[in-house]
């Protein structure tokens, strides 16, 4: 199971949510789709590759 | 000839929105069943995308055996995330009634927990935009 894509639909999911919420016309709502989505996709691998920085968890078994 | 409407020289801060709908009603189905409050409001196309939007969120969580939390007393956030995921409504009533609790077990649990919570969420955003529009604050 692909994280990122998960990731992916989350961020998919809500953003059509938004767009539909927030924007009248197809392309504002285009327009919002786009920047939510990209938005959360950056953000999420941003956070990601910080958290690269922290290694932690319990360490693996013998 | 009636007398001109002293309100249309009003300033728009004195101008109080004229209810469409019954506010109440609208929330209340829009919380029942995902959708339903916009299509009493007469915005069907809008309705079915909402509704397909909270329930497609909710079924992935639950293809990723995700919880559906029912903790009424005890730790805050999980009586948070309990109240979140009532958020959607009917369905998760339905899902709650089913037997169905999510499986920690599960590879895809917090992600599948994290979608029927978000399912919950638009659908009480769709409840205050319901209210929105009926009381007629909103287009």
């Amino acid at each position: 199971m692909s994280h990122v894509f998960l990731m992916a639909v989350y961020a998919a999911l809500v953003s059509v949510f938004f767009a539909l919420l927030w924007r009248r016309g197809a392309r504002q709502r285009g327009k919002l789709f786009l920047q939510i989505f990209l938005g959360m996709m950056a953000g999420g691998l941003a956070l990601a590759w910080l958290m690269f920085l922290f290694p932690g968890g319990p360490p693996p078994p013998p | 000839m009636p007398a001109k409407d002293d309100t249309a020289a009003a300033s728009p801060a004195t101008k109080v929105a004229k209810p469409v709908a019954n506010p109440y009603l609208a929330a209340v189905l829009a919380w029942v069943l995902p959708g339903a409050g916009h299509a009493y409001l007469g915005r069907s196309a809008r309705a079915l995308a909402f509704l397909a939007l909270v329930l497609s969120s909710l079924a992935i969580g639950c293809s990723l055996d995700g919880r559906l939390a029912w903790v009424f007393r005890g730790p805050p956030l999980q009586v948070l995330a309990t109240f979140g995921g009532l958020g959607s409504g009917a369905p998760s009533l339905v899902l709650h009634m089913a037997g169905y609790q999510g499986a920690v077990e599960a590879p895809g649990y917090e992600y599948g927990s994290v979608f029927i919570l978000t399912a919950g969420l638009m659908n009480m955003l769709l409840v205050l935009d319901a209210w929105d529009i009926a009381s007629g604050r909103k287009s």
